[in-house]
């Protein structure tokens, strides 16, 4: 008896995610400098991400997965950095380049350090919502919370804030 | 909308758009070979509580004894070392590390002083006389590798810089080995992904290992054929500390790819010449002891009792004595079976010290 599979070509998998490196890769990475805080771990991170992604199903090759992806690889980028920082006598954390500051001037270093300063949740829920502009419902699926803790994250988030920045926000 | 949220969309904006595509865009990354712990979970969270158990129990026992001080037989001559100030207690993290000196074995007299790098690491050959030094020369500079010669008074005899590259994506070092045969370093790389690198000495070309793994490789050595690397693996999910081995003769480049020796040993001492490696175990008998494994099959072949809780860090290039330290930190050698403090003056009271030779 022939068994006819659904499974869709390896090649057109291949296709997909081909066309969405060519395509949103940049997109990804300023997504992960955002939440990791540094260019060069934002690039390891999307690449990390892409390596991973071959041979899956072309049906879940979508960009919110892959943000997804790229959500968790951050995180484990900054635990790996609290364990060293524990393990050994590392000092520092993510280094801005001196260009980059440069460009932004003070008042926005100011905003992205407190920013980075939040727990990673939280950094995370203001990044999706106010750099991607995402719904609370895809906030959610991307987190993989519920819509009413990423209200509640968002709001303790954006009470911090105000709280570090003072009257200059 | 608030002040804040305008703010913060303004800021992440303007971070994101100061991102730009640089040169050429790179290929799509190829397939990473998928690696499948999954199984090992559980196994490595009842050993590490075992472990912890067991830890706790020596802790308990071990009844401070009066510090053994003899002038031993100076075989290796010298040894390089630090004064180091430990992190918060249980994290067996540095918080600070003292300028290298280079000590008499035999006296515990400081003979010299290793070049000032930042985010030093240095690793001794055995002889007692020949070392590799990494580190930067100032804050902002790359990396770089050094070999040294003492002179037979112990002083620094010859400086050479090596030719590997250097990497300015390389933060610092987690750990530094020299093969037997001096040939070869392998070094654990602070990196924007962490990595083990081995370079050839004299060509300056590097392999490099990675894995997928969260973790970091803290110690290594070794074996006596200068081709296996025994690695002490810290796992951060689940949290655990492991020795492994790493061929690296064979194709491949991920890290973890190699065998598993032991979920309970860390801080492997390879003998040189030889196919073993010994590293310290807690034990459940409440006694610590270091036991030995193959470096070809990675299983156990044979244990040695010690009488004083004791953990290795170098043999010597005879394969005779082993350097190592003992409980507060203080440099000692193991030929027999109690460690006898190395003499070393001026070492402050809550310091530790780190030592090879």
């Amino acid at each position: 008896m022939n068994v006819k599979t659904s499974r869709p070509p390896p090649a057109l998998a291949e296709a997909r995610l081909a066309a969405l490196y060519r395509e949103r890769r940049l997109e990804l990475i300023r997504l992960a400098v955002l939440l990791v805080g540094d260019r060069e771990t934002a690039e390891d991170v999307v690449q990390d991400v892409f390596a991973r992604l071959h041979g899956r199903d072309p049906g879940v090759l979508t960009l919110a997965y892959v943000r997804t992806c790229v959500l968790n690889g951050s995180r484990s980028v900054l635990r790996r950095r609290a364990v060293a920082l524990r393990r050994t006598e590392r000092a520092r954390g993510a280094v801005e380049s001196a260009e980059a500051a440069a460009l932004l001037g003070e008042s926005r270093r100011e905003v992205l350090d407190a920013l980075r300063r939040l727990p990673g949740r939280q950094r995370e829920a203001l990044v999706l919502r106010f750099y991607l502009d995402l719904p609370e419902a895809e906030i959610a699926r991307t987190m993989r919370v519920r819509q009413s803790t990423v209200r509640s994250t968002t709001a303790r988030a954006l009470a911090r804030l105000n709280r570090e920045l003072g009257g200059n926000a | 909308m608030s002040v804040i949220e305008d703010r913060l969309r303004d800021a992440m904006h303007a971070r994101a758009r100061a991102v730009q595509e640089e040169g050429v865009v790179p290929a799509l990354p190829a397939r990473r070979r998928a690696v499948r712990f999954g199984w090992v979970a559980p196994i490595v969270v009842a050993v590490a509580i075992v472990a912890l158990v067991a830890g706790v129990t020596v802790a308990v026992r071990d009844e401070p004894r009066e510090p053994v001080v003899v002038t031993p037989a100076a075989t290796p001559p010298f040894y390089v070392g630090a004064v180091v100030t430990l992190g918060a207690a249980g994290t067996g993290s540095v918080a600070e590390r003292g300028p290298l000196g280079v000590y008499d074995s035999g006296t515990g007299r400081r003979t010299a002083e290793l070049p000032v790098l930042a985010e030093s690491r240095v690793a001794g050959l055995g002889d007692g006389r020949t070392f590799f030094l990494a580190g930067r020369e100032r804050e902002a500079a790359a990396i770089r590798f050094y070999r040294l010669t003492l002179t037979p008074d112990g002083r620094i005899g010859r400086q050479e810089a090596l030719p590997i590259p250097a990497d300015p994506r390389v933060r610092g070092l987690d750990a530094l080995a020299v093969s037997p045969d001096g040939r070869k370093l392998a070094y654990s790389v602070r990196s924007t992904t962490d990595d083990v690198r081995v370079a050839d000495v004299g060509s300056g070309q590097v392999r490099r290992w990675r894995t997928a793994k969260a973790g970091v490789s803290y110690r290594m050595a070794w074996s006596g054929e200068s081709r296996t690397l025994v690695f002490s693996w810290l796992d951060e999910r689940p949290v655990g500390s492991e020795t492994r081995l790493l061929d690296t003769t064979r194709p491949g480049r991920d890290l973890l790819d190699g065998k598993v020796v032991d979920g309970r040993s860390t801080f492997p001492a390879v003998k040189p010449g030889g196919s073993t490696f010994v590293t310290q175990q807690g034990g459940g008998r409440g006694i610590p002891h270091l036991v030995e494994f193959s470096t070809s099959t990675g299983k156990q072949v044979g244990e040695r009792v010690v009488k004083e809780w004791f953990s290795p860090t170098d043999y010597d290039a005879t394969g005779r004595v082993l350097l190592g330290f003992v409980r507060g930190g203080a440099p000692a050698r193991l030929d027999g079976d109690r460690p006898v403090r190395i003499p070393l003056s001026g070492l402050p009271k809550g310091k530790s010290f780190e030592a090879t030779w």
